[in-house]
């Protein structure tokens, strides 16, 4: 039994890597309930690997150059003997020469609209993934840890409000307390703080009476900038809907699994609360 | 035959984005799949169907990129060796945002092999097995650097503040 109550380095990285069959997983679940301090890390390590991932998508170029194509396309016919010619051919077949006025040029640009890339965003100005975008993907990824595991631990419970607001304020730049959402049947849960898009994010847990509880989750972001009112934008993604959307200054997303329930007046208890104002006003 | 081609033209932006990060240069990127290309073409009959084309190619990149570092007499592009390297950068960004620009530069800050780990288990999504196979290194040592490289990734977004508070 005491061995079920440490993760060792091994079964960490497995879990994070999905190598561990369903019951050595409730078991570092079950692990983490007794180490906090672990249980914030894996949320961490879960967050950069998603983020990578998005990294790695923007990094992928669909657009290969001529040169490299043509390679596959003159060993049609003969591979090693075009392979060869590509070996003996004189001189280098990157376009250098192209891309020497380019190169400064596309740094001009880049200079000139103060985007301060580093080198991978030298070679990627487009496409660039918006903040809602990553906002989203960190919401779905934050949410699918929390929701379909009853013992993923707890930051901030129902009971320590007190301590949670002022983080919340902190991270946020507001007072947001938890909306009350009995009146839909579900219980605010828990609270917790998450790296973001820029600067931290907010994560609301609620369940309802049900067994095993059903959790939806309240994912509000700080904006780079001041925006505008949206409205609700329904998706889809994996076994979640969600509805984003955005005030002023924060961008909301709110998270369930697929079930029946009246998401128009969860979404509108939620918007009330947070604010007041109504998009359009 | 076709098919084997078709496969190793539909992997060549995934052996580009290997590339950038062996290299950290767009056209010295693009050299290196250009040789990778070449052996795999004229090594085409030593890849044995049915097995990770992807993984074949992708040793054979990382060899052509070892080579290329070993021929110019460059060493691998190691910036906190000297301690602190990553630290450093990330806590003069701590007033900045932490967004997929920036974790691409904190990134390019991680060892080769950190950076080179992280790309092929959690990016390529390839096995430890496979990483191992292409790194030429046993599994554990996949796993211990995975686990060292995931660290040090961590502390330097923690060093952004971007995390700062999350473990409170």
């Amino acid at each position: 039994m005491e061995q079920r109550d440490t993760i060792n380095d091994e079964q960490f990285q497995d879990f994070l890597d999905g190598r561990l069959d369903q019951e050595a997983r409730t078991q570092v679940i079950q692990a983490l309930g007794a180490q906090p301090e672990q249980a914030v890390r894996i949320v961490e390590l879960l967050v950069n690997d998603a983020a990578l991932r998005r990294l790695g998508q923007a990094m992928l170029e669909p657009d290969v150059p001529q040169h490299l194509t043509a390679m596959i396309e003159a060993s049609r016919g003969d591979p090693g003997r075009a392979a060869q010619q590509h070996r003996n051919s004189s001189g280098p077949t990157t376009p250098k020469g192209q891309r020497a006025y380019l190169r400064p040029l596309a740094a001009s640009v880049l200079f000139l609209l103060g985007l301060g890339l580093g080198w991978y965003g030298f070679d990627r100005i487009v496409p660039q993934l918006s903040d809602s975008d990553v906002a989203y993907s960190d919401a779905m990824t934050a949410f699918s840890f929390y929701v379909d595991e009853p013992g993923a631990p707890i930051q901030y419970s129902h009971a320590e409000l007190d301590t949670f607001l002022p983080r919340v304020r902190e991270a946020l730049g507001r007072d947001l307390s938890p909306p009350d959402l009995l009146a839909q049947g579900f219980e605010f849960l828990a609270g917790r703080l998450l790296p973001g898009a820029d600067g931290q994010a907010v994560l609301y847990l609620y369940q309802n009476a049900s067994d095993p509880g059903d959790r939806i989750g309240i994912y509000v972001w700080r904006m780079r900038a001041d925006g505008h009112r949206s409205t609700p934008l329904p998706r889809e993604a994996g076994q979640f809907v969600s509805r984003s959307w955005n005030d002023t200054d924060l961008g909301y997303t709110l998270l369930s699994t697929p079930r029946e329930r009246d998401f128009d007046l969860l979404e509108g208890d939620i918007r009330k609360h947070f604010d007041p104002q109504p998009a359009g006003t | 035959m076709a098919d084997v081609l078709d496969g190793i033209q539909e992997e060549i932006p995934r052996l580009r984005r290997f590339a950038m990060v062996l290299a950290r240069d767009r056209d010295r990127a693009d050299d290196l799949v250009q040789e990778c290309l070449t052996r795999a073409l004229s090594r085409i009959d030593s890849w044995t169907p049915g097995t990770n084309l992807r993984a074949w190619l992708f040793t054979i990149l990382r060899n052509v990129h070892l080579n290329d570092v070993r021929r110019e007499g460059r060493a691998p592009f190691v910036p906190d060796a000297g301690g602190g390297g990553s630290q450093g950068a990330a806590a003069a960004s701590q007033e900045e945002d932490v967004s997929l620009r920036e974790l691409g530069q904190i990134l390019a800050l991680l060892s080769n092999e950190h950076r080179q780990i992280l790309m092929l288990i959690a990016v390529e999504g390839f096995s430890y097995e496979e990483a191992a196979h292409i790194c030429e290194v046993p599994v554990g040592t996949v796993r211990s650097r995975l686990s060292r490289a995931r660290e040090a990734l961590r502390q330097a977004l923690r060093g952004t503040g971007m995390l700062a508070e999350a473990g409170d």
